[in-house]
C-alpha cells in the first residue's frame, strides 16, 4: 500500500482502481450471471425449477441462519482466543493455544459428528444448535489466529503511546489496538466468513434441513439430480457473492482514515 | 537554574540489560521541577532507555526511580495514574491513525480524567492553536506531514496537563525542513516553564534551552553540566570526540 | 532438510502413482479375462450390485468389512442358480440411483421399493418380497399413529418410501431426513425426534436388537397398495434383469428362498 500514486487531488477525485471498471468486474458479472440463470430457468422451465425453488426456500433460510449465528459466535470466540493468544498471562495463553491446536487438527466434518452424536449422548442438543456450536467452535479457532495476527501487526509504538498517556492494558487494547486491527483483520476474516458459509453445507449431515439437504431430498425423490444441483449451486453462489460484497463494503468503510 | 526544590525525578543506581547488552550501567540522575535536561550521546548509549525507564516503558533490572515522590516500581504505585503526569513524545509520533487529530487529543482526557467532550474539545483546540495546526483538527494523522504529526503528538501529551514532558528523539524521523517547526514548539514550551527531559541530536536546541546537558555513552553518564560548560569546555575525551563528530 | 522433504514427497508420489497404475492394470486384466469368458458358455458373468450397507438386516457391513444380510444372501443364491457372479459395492443411498443411471454398476440391491415414480427412470426385477412401513417410537410414547404425533418431530431416511409416506403429512413440528436409517434411530433414542418411519425388516431389527429397551414399534402404517422390494437396473438392461428374474424364480420354486428367510428369522 506504499502508493506512489497517492496524490492529494482533493475530495472525491479518486484515481480509478481495478474495481471501478463499471459493470465489467468479476463480482458484477458473476452475480448478474447467477441471477439471470436462476430467473431464466424458473421462467423457461417452471417445471421443475419453480417447484424446486419453492422446495429449497426454507433450506436457504436455515443456511442463512446457521451462517449468521455461527459468524457472530465465531467472532466472539475468535476475539477471546486472539486476545488469549497475545496475553502475557501464561495460563490463558496456553489455554488459547491448545484450543487452537486441537480444533485445527480435527476436520470440521468430524467435529460436527462429534458434537452432535458423541456429546449428544450426554447433553441433548438440538440439531441446529449443534450445527451452530460446531461451526462456531471450529471457526472461532481459525478466527482466533486471524485476530492474533491482526493484533500483533499493529505497531508497538501504538501500545507505547497509549500506555504513556495512562491507559491500562485493557483500555489500550479496546480503544487503540483493536479499532486499528479491524482494518487488517477484516479481509482475512471476510474470507473466513465466506469459507464458513460454504462449509455450512456440511451441517446437512446432521439432518439439518439446510439448502443442500433440501436439494438432496428433492433430487432423491425426483431423480432430477442435474436440475437440483444446478439450482443449489446457483443459490450458494448468489449468497456467497452477496456476503463477499458486504465484506468489501465494510472494508471500504474501515479504511476511510487511510489515504489511498 | 531552579534546582532549589526537591527533585521531581530521582534516578538512583539504575541498571538494565537487554540480553548480554548492558543498556544502563548504574546510572543516577535527578531533575527538579521546571528543569530542562537534554540527554545526548551516540546511538546505543542508553539515553533512550534511560528516558523510557522514567515512565516505565522499560522496566529496570535494579535501582530505584522516584517520580513526584512515588517509586515507580513499587507494587503500591499505580503506574497508570502516574503516567498521566508524564507526557511522552516519540520519535515516530505514534498518533492513533484511526482517530482524527482532535480525537487524538481528547481520547485520554475523556476516558481517563472523565472530562466532558465539550471541555476536552475546548482544551484540545487551544493546544492545537498553540502548536499551530488548529485548522487540521478534523483531519486524520495520515493526512498530515511529519512535522505536523509531531506537533499534534506534543499537543496530545500536553492535553493531559502533565508535570513533566519526556521527548525521545522528537525530530530524528523528520525531514530537515520540518525540524524547525517542532523545535519552535518545544522552545515555547520550555519558556513557559515546563519540566522537560529531551533526548536529541539537536545541539542548537540544547544550547538554547537546556539547564543541564547530560552526555551518555555505553550505558553510563560520562559528563553533565550547563551548556556553557559542555559546549565550550568539555572535560572528557569521549565528550570531546562526540562533539567534534556531531558539530 | 528441504531437499530431503522434496525427495520424500517424490517417493510418496511415485508410490501412489504405482499403486494406481497397478490397480488399473488389475482391472483391465479382469475385463480381458471376462471378455473371452463371456463367449464361452460355462464362464460366469459378473454383475455388480450397489448396496447401501447401512440397512440391517437387509444389507450391512459385518466385522470383516463384508457386505452381508438377508438380501445379500438372496442375491448370492440367485447368482448361483442363474449362473453369474455377484459382486457387491457399498454405495450411499443418497445418489445410489444416480450412479445406476451413470452406469457405475449394473444393478441396485438395496431393499429398493418398487414404485411407479422409480419405474419411470429404471427397470425392476420381479418382487423379492413385500414390506410394510412401520412407525417406530420411544419406549414410553403413548401415540400409536401419525395423528397422535402431531406437533412432534419425525424422521426417516432420505429418498426412501418411508420418507415419502410422511413428507406430505401436515402438523409435524419437523420432518427430518437422514442419510442412514441408523442415524434416525440414534436421534430417536437421544430424543431429538419422537418417531421414525422405516421399512418393516429394519424396524423389527432395531426394535428387537440394538435398541430393544429404548424404542418400540407403534404401528404399521396402513396402505392401500402392496409395497414390494426388488432389484433395480438401468432402464433397458434386459440382460441383467433376465438373469436376476431367472434366478429369483428358481430359488422361490425350490425352497431356497424360504430357507434363507428362516436363517435370517424373517417372517
Amino acid at each position: 500500500m506504499s502508493d506512489t500514486r497517492i496524490i492529494d487531488v482533493g475530495e472525491g477525485a479518486a484515481i480509478p482502481s481495478k474495481s471501478d471498471w463499471g459493470l465489467f468486474n468479476a463480482w458484477t458479472i458473476s452475480i448478474i450471471g447467477a441471477l439471470a440463470a436462476i430467473l431464466y430457468l424458473v421462467i423457461a422451465q417452471p417445471n421443475p425449477y419453480q417447484r424446486l425453488l419453492v422446495y429449497l426456500a426454507d433450506g436457504v433460510v436455515i443456511t442463512f441462519q446457521v451462517t449468521v449465528m455461527s459468524i457472530l459466535c465465531a467472532c466472539v470466540i475468535g476475539l477471546i482466543t486472539g486476545l488469549g493468544r497475545v496475553s502475557r498471562n501464561k495460563a490463558i495463553n496456553l489455554l488459547a493455544s491448545t484450543y487452537v491446536e486441537i480444533i485445527r487438527g480435527i476436520p470440521l466434518l468430524v467435529q460436527l459428528f462429534y458434537i452432535y452424536y458423541a456429546l449428544g449422548r450426554f447433553l441433548n442438543v438440538h440439531d441446529l444448535t449443534a450445527a451452530i456450536i460446531a461451526m462456531s467452535v471450529c471457526y472461532g479457532a481459525y478466527m482466533g489466529e486471524v485476530f492474533r495476527a491482526g493484533i500483533t501487526a499493529i505497531d508497538k509504538g501504538q501500545t507505547e503511546a497509549a500506555r504513556s498517556l495512562g491507559f491500562n492494558t485493557k483500555q489500550t487494547m479496546f480503544l487503540v489496538i483493536l479499532p486499528q486491527a479491524w482494518r487488517t483483520i477484516l479481509p482475512p476474516v471476510g474470507n473466513e466468513f465466506i469459507a464458513l458459509l460454504k462449509d455450512t453445507s456440511l451441517v446437512s449431515i446432521l439432518a439439518v434441513s439446510d439448502l443442500l439437504r433440501r436439494g438432496r431430498e428433492f433430487s432423491s425423490e425426483t431423480f432430477l439430480y442435474f436440475e437440483t444441483y444446478t439450482m443449489v449451486a446457483l443459490i450458494y453462489l448468489v449468497i456467497t457473492l452477496i456476503l463477499s460484497k458486504g465484506v468489501s463494503i465494510m472494508e471500504a468503510r474501515l479504511s476511510h482514515y487511510v489515504r489511498r | 537554574m531552579s534546582a532549589a526544590s526537591a527533585p521531581i525525578v530521582d534516578i538512583r543506581h539504575v541498571s538494565k540489560s537487554f540480553g548480554s547488552l548492558k543498556a544502563l550501567n548504574n546510572v543516577s540522575m535527578s531533575m527538579s521541577l521546571g528543569e530542562k535536561v537534554v540527554i545526548i550521546g551516540p546511538s546505543g548509549s542508553g539515553k533512550s532507555t534511560l528516558l523510557r525507564s522514567i515512565n516505565k516503558l522499560e522496566t529496570v533490572d535494579s535501582g530505584t526511580i522516584i517520580v513526584d515522590g512515588f517509586d515507580i516500581n513499587a507494587p503500591t504505585t499505580n503506574i497508570n495514574s502516574l503516567r498521566m503526569e508524564l507526557g511522552m513524545v516519540f520519535q515516530s509520533f505514534n498518533l492513533f491513525p484511526h482517530k482524527t487529530v482532535l480525537e487524538n487529543l481528547t481520547l485520554a482526557p475523556i476516558k481517563l480524567k472523565g472530562m466532558s467532550k465539550a471541555e476536552a474539545d475546548e482544551i484540545a483546540l487551544k493546544l492545537l492553536d498553540k502548536v499551530g495546526i488548529k485548522e487540521k483538527a478534523h483531519a486524520y494523522p495520515a493526512q498530515l506531514s511529519g512535522g505536523q504529526q509531531q506537533r499534534v503528538a506534543i499537543a496530545r501529551a500536553l492535553a493531559m496537563s502533565p508535570k513533566i514532558m519526556l521527548f525521545d528523539e522528537p525530530t530524528s524521523a523528520l525531514d530537515p525542513e520540518m525540524i524547525g517547526e517542532v523545535l519552535d514548539v518545544m522552545v515555547t514550551l520550555a519558556k513557559e516553564g515546563m519540566t522537560m527531559a529531551v533526548v536529541t541530536h539537536e545541539m542548537g536546541f540544547a544550547r538554547e534551552v537546556a539547564d543541564r546537558v547530560v552526555f551518555m555513552d555505553h550505558g553510563a553518564i560520562i559528563e553533565e553540566g550547563t551548556p556553557e560548560h559542555f559546549f565550550v569546555n568539555p572535560e572528557h575525551d569521549r565528550t570531546k570526540l562526540f562533539l567534534s563528530q556531531i558539530l | 532438510m528441504k531437499r530431503l522433504f522434496k525427495s520424500l514427497l517424490l517417493v510418496a508420489t511415485c508410490a501412489v502413482l504405482a499403486l494406481g497404475v497397478a490397480g488399473c492394470g488389475e482391472k483391465k486384466e479382469e475385463k480381458k479375462a471376462e471378455a473371452p469368458a463371456a463367449a464361452a458358455p460355462a464362464a460366469p458373468k459378473t454383475i455388480v450390485f450397489a448396496s447401501d450397507a447401512a440397512y440391517p438386516p437387509m444389507q450391512y457391513m459385518n466385522d470383516q468389512k463384508e457386505i452381508v444380510g438377508f438380501e445379500v444372501d438372496v442375491i448370492k443364491a440367485v447368482a448361483e442358480k442363474a449362473g453369474f457372479k455377484a459382486e457387491f459395492k457399498n454405495v450411499a443411498w443418497d445418489g445410489i440411483f444416480a450412479g445406476l443411471a451413470n452406469g457405475k454398476y449394473d444393478a441396485i440391491s438395496s431393499s429398493v421399493s418398487i414404485t411407479d415414480e422409480r419405474k419411470a427412470t429404471m427397470d425392476f426385477s420381479d418382487p423379492i418380497m413385500a414390506i410394510e412401513q412401520i412407525l417406530v417410537v420411544g419406549i414410553n410414547e403413548k401415540a400409536t399413529d401419525l395423528a397422535g404425533l402431531k406437533g412432534k418431530s419425525i424422521g426417516a431416511q432420505i429418498g426412501t418410501t418411508s420418507y415419502f409416506v410422511v413428507k406430505d403429512v401436515k402438523g409435524f413440528k419437523a420432518i427430518k431426513t437422514y442419510d442412514e436409517v441408523g442415524l434416525a434411530m440414534e436421534d430417536l433414542v437421544k430424543g431429538s425426534i419422537q418417531a421414525v418411519v422405516a421399512d418393516s425388516p429394519v424396524a423389527v431389527d432395531y426394535t428387537t436388537k440394538k435398541y430393544a429397551d429404548k424404542i418400540k414399534i407403534a404401528s404399521v402404517l396402513k396402505s392401500d397398495k402392496v409395497e414390494n422390494i426388488g432389484i433395480a437396473v438401468k432402464k433397458g438392461n434386459k440382460e441383467v434383469l433376465d438373469l436376476v428374474n431367472k434366478g429369483l424364480a428358481a430359488i422361490k420354486a425350490d425352497g431356497t428362498f424360504d430357507k434363507i428367510k428362516e436363517q435370517h428369522k424373517m417372517k
